[in-house]
Order: structure tokens, then C-alpha cells, then sequence
């Protein structure tokens, strides 16, 4: 029996090493996309990666901008048709999934490719001081790129912390992040593995960790002599978004941040619910044409008295 | 908790070591207590009825052996079936009689209530002795291999087993818990790779069969039934694997049914256990094929019918056991005519007769898989009216996965075919696969292993979708 044992026991380790064969051929052609079919991982595909990663590659071209314009999906609804027109400004607004850990690292590397920089935006909606380091979005548009681009070095000793918590160390390296964005099978595997696991996850309108990347991102910035600016991206006017912006201040107050980014809730855009879609956070489809896009800058403009020199057309 | 939920493997591997390490009298409490626990998995209602027809047709059978007098016999047993298969039917029949009507899901019931059944008739015609043990008789009703969805067993096979484990004569053989563990193997692989990837674009057909083309309506129709098999035959080779690790050997269910030559050795092959069941405490008890040919009928008719009522309370189960039924009875009519043929036509004849009730048992499932009567009809129209449509690479199942499963059915059909050469000459697939040498052996059983395991990963992320027996 106890020969028995020890056979079974080499069979199913011997099953196990193949099994983990398996998971690394996965990650190359064209068994990536068999193996991804097979085993109903299509929907597990680098597509955040790409997307973060094309942002990151973004703000490290040496192309002589002078400022940057971070934020979340609706800095990019609204920003980003402008971005091939201005060449004084980067435009990179991404998605809130990216955190404030995320948008510090983008600008981190947009002031070491541009040491003459002399402006940086974050323009956001309140949402991106609640997304923290979850097990859906976070590991893929906050950890992964930024791990695969070898930056998470750069971000202070607690956030690195907290990200090896939530993730596991082995996982926030650059070597797994671009296993996993090669194979949909290892990616399905290793984020269905963090659902798995109980996370002690913040919450709040404005998690510390959100507070530290602003303030961070703040120091930064003054560190390498650009000027730093928080501002709110355009909202519908409901009771609800009126309550979270509230909400939001009073936790800018409590930490000792409201003096300093004060803009933000002094000349937040606010606009009619019918301009937006059905989430009521981004702008419709059918309403977002670039002439109003355009008019949206014009008036976070005209609030702020900032974005000086942006171009908003192609004539 | 199914049988590929990541903890099943756990409770498996510890419910095993605990019988096993066990002084061999504790073995029935080790297995009564992994049978609680399983069957809790799936909710304390679930238990509570489990419990409840255990310690009542236990106490009817008690109640058989001390009656005096063949009425208090009978009074025993009609209470007992009453608890038993009674309480089963009705709860079955009772969303026909009356729709809207909701019921709590009992997990088991319609496999543990006709085990119960059947010990009870067995007891009463003397098959059988009572059980006077309570703990004997619950580890028979909530044996945890068997309790989801059978095989549904009979006393007679189970607790000389039992007996035999109790007293120490039956040891722990690694060849067979080996033998054990391959069954087990070969049951996720039916189920994992084959039931769940052919179900994948069966269900798509299903789902939306008024904008698929004629062809893919009949291929998904007839495939349903394919993946039904895999499905529950799957289940059922982890059953017997599991209980062979366990010591217990219980009954085939399913002996490649689509090697069948007629209708009837359709129902010989094909979920075995119940057919049994139906044959033996319905179809006899009615008088089988011993009163004449209309009678005969009537009893086929009847018999089936209680089979569909059986699977369901929805019509569409009751149409398909009366559409076996009906053709059961043309089988029977026309017996006589078919003798002149029988063995005629060498091996194409037998393949001709074997893909003959191939088409009859799977256009018979094509009802039983759809969540309607109308829709089965809808699809049979369809199907005749040779309407264009979503061909079979639209349906949101990649190529790549219906070549696979392809493939597959033509491995699992090779296997199939040796297994009943094998059996033809008196050996098993079994047998010859351990007689080869280890060096064939064990890659072939890694490549099956790492197979499975690629596979489970469909799961990964979902629901993990049950076996399709499980709902009855």
C-alpha cells in the first residue's frame, strides 16, 4: 500500500508539472488562442494591459511636451480628441481602474522623459479616489502594465505594500504580467485565484491610498519644478453626484487636503443629466461630437483659467 | 458541492483516508458521517427529507418483519412506498396538476426515494432481509458516491458489502482503488471535456433555434443526445469510481447504449439502474409481456410514461417516455417480422440497425431537451421545413472547440467499441488497459489527467455547472 501511495503521489505531481507546462506553452502561438478556446478564457485577453501599456509608452516619447493631462474615462472622452492636435500638451487620460497609484506612476514617467515639463493635470471624476487595488480591474489596469513596464518601483514603500498584499509578490512581476497577458489561460486562472481570496479592501470617497498618490503626486511634481493641478472632471447635475461630491469634500477636509485642492470642488463643471449616457458619468455617445467636446474645455477653462494654449481644433 | 468543485477532491481525499485508517466497525459511522456531510452541502432541507424517508421506511420495513399477518404486511409497505416513491411521483406530478405551483429543489430525492422503494418491495416479497440497523440502513440511503443521482441501488447488493467492510474481510486493495481512481478519471474526463463542451453548443442550438438553419436545428437535436450521455455517464463512472476507492462495488449504469441493436437493449445500456427499477417494480408488477400482446402494450405504455413522470413534471418528459413507450410497443408488434432479419447482413447490418436506434433514442431526447413541448415541436418544424439560418460556427462556439469535441467523440467512440469487443470476449477495456505495460500506461493516463485538468479551467470564473441528472 504504502508503494501504491507513493506512485499515486508521483503521478499527480508528475500530472501537476505537465499541467504547469501547459499553462507556460499556453502563453505562446498559436497555442495562446487554442488553449484560450478551449478552455473558455477568450474574454481574459490583454486588453487592459494594451491599453495601459499604449498610455505608458505614451508619456515616455521624447516629443517636447511642455505639460500632461492625466485622468479617468471622462478626462478621455472628453480630452482626447484633442490629443493629435496639441503638441505643447501629452493627453493621456485613461480609466479610474488605474488608480492614483497608476496616474502617479504615468506622470512620474512623463517628468523623467520631459525634464523640462511644466504642468501636470489630473482631471477626474470622484470616483478615482475610491478605486483601490480590487480583484477585478485593479490587478489588470493598476498592477500589471506598470510591473510589465518595470515601474512599481516607483511608487512609495506603503502602495508597494499594499499592491503585494492584495496581489502576492510573485504576481507583480514583469515576467508574470506578460505571462499573463500572453496566455488568457494563466490570466483567468490567476484573477479568478484573487477572487478567491479575502481582501481587506478600502473604502470610503477617498482611500488612503488615493490621499498618499495625490499627495505624492503633489510632491513630485514640485520636486521637478512643474506645477501640479487637481480638476474635477464634468459631471451630471443629479442629487446623487451632488451628495458624492460632498461627500468627497468632507474627506478632502478631514485629511487636510481641501486648502490645497480647493479648484476642485470651487469650479467643478457641472452639466445638464440629459447631455449624458445611461450611466450617468460619461457623456452620450450621440452628444459627445468634438465641437462639444471642445466647449466642455472651454468652460473648465474659463473656470480655472488653466489649460492655457490647448488647441481644440485641427484648422 | 459537485463532484469537480474545487473542494469535493478535499472532502473526497479525507472522507477516503478516514475510512480507510478507521477500525473497520467504524467504517459505517466514517460513511453515514461523509453522506450527512455531502448531502448538508446541498442544504438542510435537502437533508432533512433525506433523513426523514431514511428513518421512516426504515421504520416500515421494521414494522414488514414484526407484522403478524399479511394485511399488516401490506399496510407496512403501502406506508412505506407511500413516503418513499409516493411522496416522489407526487411531488413530480404535482406542477402538472397544478401550474404555477413552486417546489423547494430536493437534491437526491427521485434516486434515494426509489432506493428506498425498492428495499421496501424487496423486503416484503423476501428478496431481501429487513435491515434492523438504523445506521446500516442510513449509510444505504445516503451512500455519498451514489446520493446525488445513483446508480439507484438495491439492498441485496449493498449491504453484504457492507457486511463484508464491517467485519474486516474486505481490505483496502490498491488495485482497487486504483482501478477506482482511473473510473473516477475517465468520469471527469466524459464530463468535463466532452458533456460540457458539446453541451456548450448544444445549449446554444437550444437556445436559439428559430434563427438557426435547418441542418444545425437537426445536428443540435440529435447531439443533445450525445451530450446527455457524456454527461450522465460521466456521473455515473465517478459514482463507481468513487465508491470502488470506498470498497463498494455498485452497478453500471450505462454499458454503451449506443451499441444497441434494438430499442429495447436501448434501455438495457442506458441509465441501467432506473431501467431496472421500472422493469422490475413497475413493468413486472403490471405483468409484464405474460398476459398478451395488448397487455403488454398497456404495460409498456404505462411503464415509460411513469419513466417520463419520472424526470419531470413538464410535458415535454411525459412525451418523450410515452414516445418510448409507443416505440417500444411497435418494437414488440413487430418482433415476429423482425426475427427474419435478426443477424442477418453481416456488420453492416448491425451498424445499420445500430445507427437506426441511435437516430430513434436521440430524435426521442430531442423533446427531452427542450424546456417545452411547443419548442420540441417548433424544432421538429423547423428541421422539415428546411429553413436557412445561423449555421454552426455562429453560435458563439469557436471551430477550434466543435473540432476538439469532434475529436473527441471519435476517441470516446473508439474506446466505446473496444470495450464491447473486449466485453464480447468475456474481459474488460479495464482489464486490457492494466495489462499493457506501465511504460503506455502512465502517459496515457497523464495525458488524460492533464487533459482533464485544462478542461476544468472552462470552469474557472463560472457557476459551476451541474450534472444534467442532477435536477431530478
Amino acid at each position: 500500500m504504502k508503494a501504491f501511495l507513493l506512485r499515486l503521489a508521483a503521478f499527480v505531481l508528475a500530472a501537476l508539472v505537465l499541467f504547469c507546462g501547459v499553462l507556460g506553452l499556453s502563453a505562446f502561438a498559436p497555442f495562446s488562442e487554442i488553449f484560450a478556446k478551449l478552455t473558455d478564457s477568450t474574454g481574459y485577453s490583454a486588453s487592459a494591459s494594451e491599453e495601459i501599456g499604449g498610455h505608458i509608452a505614451n508619456v515616455q516619447a521624447d516629443d517636447g511636451a511642455a505639460a500632461l493631462i492625466l485622468g479617468d474615462s471622462v478626462c478621455w472622452q472628453v480630452f482626447d480628441p484633442f490629443s493629435l492636435c496639441n503638441t505643447a500638451y501629452r493627453i493621456d487620460g485613461s480609466n479610474r481602474a488605474v488608480t492614483l497609484a497608476g496616474q502617479y506612476l504615468l506622470a512620474k514617467a512623463f517628468l523623467d522623459a520631459h525634464p523640462g515639463a511644466t504642468d501636470v493635470y489630473l482631471i477626474v471624476t470622484p470616483e478615482s479616489f475610491s478605486a483601490g487595488f480590487d480583484a477585478g480591474y485593479g490587478y489588470q489596469y493598476a498592477a500589471a502594465p506598470f510591473a510589465a513596464a518595470g515601474l512599481l518601483g516607483g511608487l512609495d514603500e506603503t502602495t508597494r505594500a499594499e499592491l503585494t498584499a492584495a496581489y502576492g509578490a510573485p504576481f507583480l512581476t514583469g515576467r508574470f504580467a506578460r505571462w499573463a497577458d500572453a496566455s488568457p489561460l494563466v490570466k483567468k486562472l490567476y484573477l479568478n485565484a484573487l477572487e478567491l481570496v479575502p481582501r481587506q479592501e478600502e473604502t470610503g470617497p477617498l482611500t488612503p491610498m488615493a490621499a498618499r498618490n495625490l499627495q505624492n503626486l503633489a510632491a513630485l511634481c514640485q520636486e521637478r519644478g512643474a506645477v501640479f493641478h487637481l480638476l474635477c472632471a464634468p459631471l451630471a447635475d443629479t442629487g446623487d453626484r451632488r451628495s458624492t461630491m460632498a461627500a468627497l469634500e468632507e474627506a478632502f477636509r478631514a485629511q487636510g487636503l481641501y486648502d490645497s485642492y480647493s479648484a476642485y470642488f470651487t469650479r467643478t463643471p457641472w452639466y445638464d443629466r440629459g447631455l449624458f449616457g445611461e450611466d450617468g458619468i460619461h457623456f452620450d455617445n450621440s452628444v459627445a461630437d468634438m465641437d462639444f467636446c471642445a466647449g466642455v474645455v472651454r468652460d473648465i477653462q474659463a473656470a480655472t483659467g488653466l489649460l492655457d494654449g490647448l488647441v481644440l481644433s485641427y484648422d | 458541492m459537485t463532484y469537480y468543485s474545487l473542494v469535493f477532491p478535499l472532502f473526497f481525499a479525507a472522507a477516503v483516508l478516514a475510512f480507510w485508517l478507521v477500525p473497520p466497525k467504524a467504517r459505517e459511522a466514517v460513511l453515514l458521517a461523509a453522506g450527512v456531510l455531502y448531502m448538508a452541502s446541498w442544504g438542510g432541507v435537502s437533508l432533512g427529507v433525506l433523513a426523514a424517508v431514511t428513518l421512516l421506511t426504515w421504520a416500515c420495513g421494521r414494522g414488514m418483519a414484526a407484522a403478524g399477518t399479511p394485511a399488516g404486511r401490506r399496510a407496512f409497505l403501502v406506508l412505506g412506498l407511500a413516503v418513499s416513491a409516493g411522496f416522489l411521483f407526487a411531488r413530480k406530478a404535482l406542477p402538472l396538476l397544478a401550474p404555477g405551483v413552486t417546489l423547494v429543489t430536493l437534491t437526491g430525492l427521485a434516486f434515494y426515494a426509489l432506493q428506498a422503494a425498492s428495499y421496501l418491495a424487496d423486503v416484503y416479497t423476501g428478496r431481501c432481509p429487513v435491515q434492523k440497523n438504523l445506521l446500516r440502513y442510513a449509510v444505504y440511503m445516503s451512500f455519498f458516491p451514489r446520493v446525488l443521482s445513483g446508480p439507484i441501488g438495491r439492498a441485496e447488493e449493498f449491504f453484504p458489502q457492507l457486511d463484508a467492510l464491517r467485519t474486516g474481510q474486505r481490505r483496502c486493495e490498491p488495485a482497487q482503488v486504483r482501478r477506482g481512481l482511473i473510473t473516477m478519471l475517465g468520469g471527469w474526463a466524459e464530463k468535463l471535456v466532452l458533456a460540457n463542451l458539446l453541451s456548450a453548443w448544444v445549449n446554444a442550438v437550444y437556445a436559439q433555434w428559430t434563427q438557426c438553419s435547418a441542418p444545425v436545428v437537426l445536428a443540435g437535436g440529435l447531439f443533445f443526445g450525445f451530450s446527455l450521455y457524456f454527461d450522465f455517464a460521466g456521473y455515473s463512472h465517478l459514482a463507481l469510481g468513487a465508491a470502488r476507492v470506498l470498497g463498494i462495488e455498485l452497478a453500471p449504469n450505462f454499458r454503451r447504449p449506443y451499441f444497441a441493436q434494438s430499442l429495447g437493449e436501448f434501455w438495457q445500456r442506458w441509465h441501467i439502474s432506473l431501467s431496472g427499477w421500472l422493469r422490475d417494480y413497475i413493468y413486472i408488477p403490471l405483468g409484464g409481456s405474460r398476459r398478451g400482446t395488448p397487455r403488454r402494450v398497456l404495460n409498456l405504455l404505462i411503464t415509460f410514461t411513469v419513466s417520463g413522470l419520472w424526470h419531470g413534471s413538464t410535458w415535454q418528459y411525459l412525451f418523450w417516455g410515452l414516445l418510448h413507450g409507443v416505440l417500444q410497443s411497435i418494437g414488440a408488434l413487430t418482433r415476429p417480422l423482425r426475427r427474419r432479419f435478426a443477424g442477418k447482413g453481416g456488420p453492416a447490418g448491425v451498424w445499420a440497425r445500430r445507427l437506426f436506434i441511435t437516430l430513434c433514442a436521440n430524435g426521442a431526447f430531442l423533446f427531452f431537451g427542450a424546456p417545452s413541448l411547443s419548442q420540441g415541436f417548433g424544432m421538429v418544424g423547423r428541421i422539415l421545413s428546411g429553413a436557412p439560418g445561423l449555421g454552426a460556427l455562429d453560435l458563439g462556439v469557436s471551430g477550434t472547440e466543435l473540432a476538439f469535441v469532434l475529436l473527441a467523440m471519435v476517441l470516446a467512440f473508439c474506446l466505446d467499441l473496444a470495450a464491447e469487443r473486449a466485453e464480447n470476449a468475456g474481459s474488460s477495456l479495464y482489464d486490457r488497459f492494466a495489462a499493457l505495460p506501465g511504460a503506455v500506461r502512465v502517459p496515457v493516463l497523464l495525458v488524460l489527467a492533464v487533459t482533464v485538468l485544462v478542461f476544468a479551467c472552462r470552469l474557472v470564473g463560472t457557476d459551476a455547472a451541474s450534472f444534467y441528472y442532477a435536477q431530478f
